[in-house]
């Protein structure tokens, strides 16, 4: 230092003052440098915490869509057949053809291969079969109508030709393809996630779950049979016969006598009618007694028509049957004769009889009862005792629902019944809650301390516990 | 001048630092002081105060993560049981009844038996499921006994106007095709057709549009 100057001296003083300063102000920057980017830092971590308190607020409704939608997929799977019954399907296949009357000459898997990443995999069938229209059509609904979801998606006909024997029902020939689909529940290999309190919030979305569950209706159909129509796959017209002897009348001829029977029918229906409507004792007298007369009339000419067979044609003897004799058969039965006979006093006594059979748990005497007046239950509409008829065959119907849950393997070994919330019952070891479905068609309905309601197959049955 | 010092060490004035160098050294130190003073200013209260920010922003993600995954989770099953339940419902609500539609369609061709309006039969039938916007389709060989297209003409105003029947079609054939002539038939005259029905896809079904 001695030897520094002091002009030296000054100038080495401000320079280290000057370099420690910019050491200083570069450290300055470079502190700026990293706040600005900690400010960045925070910024995106603000904003992850935004959305990340959007999805925390969201949980209680993801939550509970996932509780409806999984409890929904659970009842929408189950008209789906498993896996194990597939093998069966050929069973079913055959028994379905057995049953209707067809007969089934192959039946060949058009399937791809099962995937696992699929939910659902598909498993198609291509049918081939002989039959006659009705067979065809009992076949078609026992697929259509069948517990489990089977979906025809094509088929074809080819109509039959008549062979020598005219009576007998053509048979065709068709080819049908029937698909039905597999649930795979582990498809994707994922986990369902854990809820937790699962139970108590599926309780409390019972209502929901009930509600969405709507959204899925499998139609079916009862196909009632060939109800006396022609198949119209078959050309109805009457064959020319050239041997004059065998050849019945023609057509236009046919046509004239059915038009004949039928205006003499309608001019029956007029005056027996008119007779009903005039409060002139000798005007319905006289009106009746025509009717009578032309009633006879007409029924000789039907039945000359009917022996001799002179409405040969197969349209045309339809309408002779159903809007001619039918409808003579039906001029000769009083009120009474074509009702069935059965008083109202009788249906309510049945009725009853019924009431107090279910009440005590007297299925079986229920049935026998039915069974009696069966056959006197068809009335004609307007007649009062036709409701009360149709309220007879609902308690009929509702004691073969409860034979058949009587037959249902159900153990109740124990309930606990809350004043609020929902009551539990144990039944074949489980735990049930009111409203669980049991089985497939069997849901637990109210809890009692010595008693379960059961709704099954729309009926409202009490079972005591053990 | 020369000027000479003759007192001895011990007395003479002690040599200072020249005022120019102190004010110098001092500016030096306050420049340096303050400048590093600053620094620690800006590290220790801005920079460090913004760290614990993050820091603490942080933490509070961390704990929100659990809850973001967790709903992540369920809104991936949502989606999966969405799209599982929608297939689910496609299939089920895309079924055709044949043997409702089959058998309405027989009702109508054998109209009670009246053959005056009209008597068709058929030859061959070939229906066929409808696939996404298309529907399931209905064809036919058919014939129509008579000559005059009137006749057939009443046959598709009945297939048409039954509602119950037609209110999921889109299109039928309309009336025309050729006389064919069976000499061993009674009458033997008749129109040859060929029939197609044309279904709405199933998201337009009557049945589908309650659902709604």
């Amino acid at each position: 230092m001695a030897q520094l100057s002091e002009k030296q001296l000054i100038l080495v003083f401000l320079l280290s003052g000057a370099l420690v300063s910019g050491l200083s102000f570069g450290g300055v920057y470079y502190t700026k440098g990293m706040i600005q980017e900690e400010q960045e830092k925070i910024q995106s971590v603000d904003r992850q915490i935004k959305q990340a308190e959007a999805k925390k607020a969201r949980i209680p409704g993801d939550e509970e869509d996932v509780i409806v939608l999984r409890e929904n997929l659970t009842e929408y799977v189950k008209i789906l057949p498993e896996a194990a019954e597939l093998t069966d399907f050929a069973r079913t296949v055959t028994s379905f053809a057995q049953s209707s009357g067809v007969a089934l000459s192959s039946m060949t898997p058009v399937n791809k291969a099962r995937s696992r990443r699929s939910a659902f995999s598909n498993f198609t069938y291509r049918l081939n079969f002989k039959g006659t229209l009705w067979q065809f059509m009992k076949f078609m609904n026992l697929f259509e109508s069948y517990k489990r979801f089977v979906k025809v998606t094509d088929f074809k006909l080819e109509a039959g030709k008549a062979g020598k024997d005219q009576t007998q029902e053509i048979v065709h020939k068709f080819t049908m393809t029937v698909q039905t689909y597999v649930y795979n529940k582990t498809a994707g290999g994922k986990k369902a996630v854990q809820i937790p309190g699962y139970e108590k919030k599926k309780a409390r979305l019972r209502e929901k779950i009930l509600r969405e569950r709507a959204n899925i209706n499998i139609e079916k159909y009862a196909f009632k049979g060939a109800r006396s129509r022609r198949d119209i796959f078959v050309d109805p017209r009457s064959e020319k016969i050239l041997d004059e002897r065998l050849k019945g009348l023609p057509r236009k001829e046919q046509e004239k006598i059915l038009a004949g029977l039928l205006s003499q029918v309608r001019e029956i229906q007029q005056l027996r009618k008119e007779a009903t409507d005039t409060k002139v004792i000798l005007i319905r007298y006289e009106l009746r007694r025509k009717a009578r007369k032309l009633l006879e009339a007409t029924k000789k000419k039907a039945e000359e028509v009917r022996e001799k067979e002179l409405i040969s044609n197969q349209s045309l003897n339809y309408r002779f049957q159903r809007e001619v004799l039918d409808v003579l058969d039906s001029f000769d039965k009083t009120p009474q004769q074509r009702d069935t006979g059965i008083s109202m006093e009788t249906l309510t006594s049945v009725e009853r009889f019924m009431i107090d059979a279910l009440f005590d748990g007297r299925l079986e005497d229920a049935v026998d009862r039915f069974a009696d007046v069966q056959q006197g239950l068809a009335f004609r509409k307007g007649d009062p005792r036709r409701e009360k008829a149709e309220r007879i065959r609902d308690l009929y119907r509702k004691a073969k629902i409860g034979m058949e849950f009587s037959r249902l393997p159900l153990q109740i070994t124990g309930t606990i019944v809350l004043d609020r919330g929902l009551s539990t019952a144990i039944i074949n070891g489980k735990t049930y809650q009111e409203g669980d479905a049991v089985d497939e068609e069997l849901f637990l309905g109210q809890v009692g301390e010595e008693w379960c309601e059961f709704l099954y197959k729309g009926v409202t049955l009490r079972k005591k516990t053990r | 001048m020369i000027v000479i010092n003759l007192l001895p060490q011990e007395f003479r004035r002690r040599e200072r630092t020249s005022f120019k160098v102190f004010g110098s050294l001092l500016l030096a130190i306050i420049m340096a002081c303050s400048s590093i003073v600053y620094l620690g200013h800006i590290y220790l209260n801005e920079f460090k105060a913004v760290e614990a920010m993050r820091i603490q922003r942080e933490e509070r993600l961390k704990n929100l993560t659990r809850f973001a995954k967790y709903d992540d989770a369920l809104v991936a099953e949502k989606k999966e049981y969405q799209a599982r339940s929608k297939t689910i419902q496609t299939i089920a609500n895309s079924r055709v009844l044949w043997t409702r539609l089959l058998d309405d369609f027989i009702d109508i061709t054998f109209n009670e038996g009246n053959t005056e309006r009209h008597n068709v039969w058929f030859k061959n039938l070939d229906a066929r499921d409808g696939r996404g916007k298309v529907g399931p389709t209905m064809s036919l060989q058919a014939y129509c006994e008579s000559d005059e297209f009137t006749k057939q003409a009443n046959y598709l105003d009945d297939i048409e106007n039954n509602e119950e029947f037609f209110r999921d079609f889109l299109s039928i054939t309309s009336p025309g095709g050729r006389v064919v002539h069976d000499e061993s038939k009674d009458p033997s005259a008749a129109i040859a057709f060929k029939l197609d029905l044309r279904m709405k896809p199933a998201s337009k079904w009557a049945r589908n549009q309650r659902k709604r």
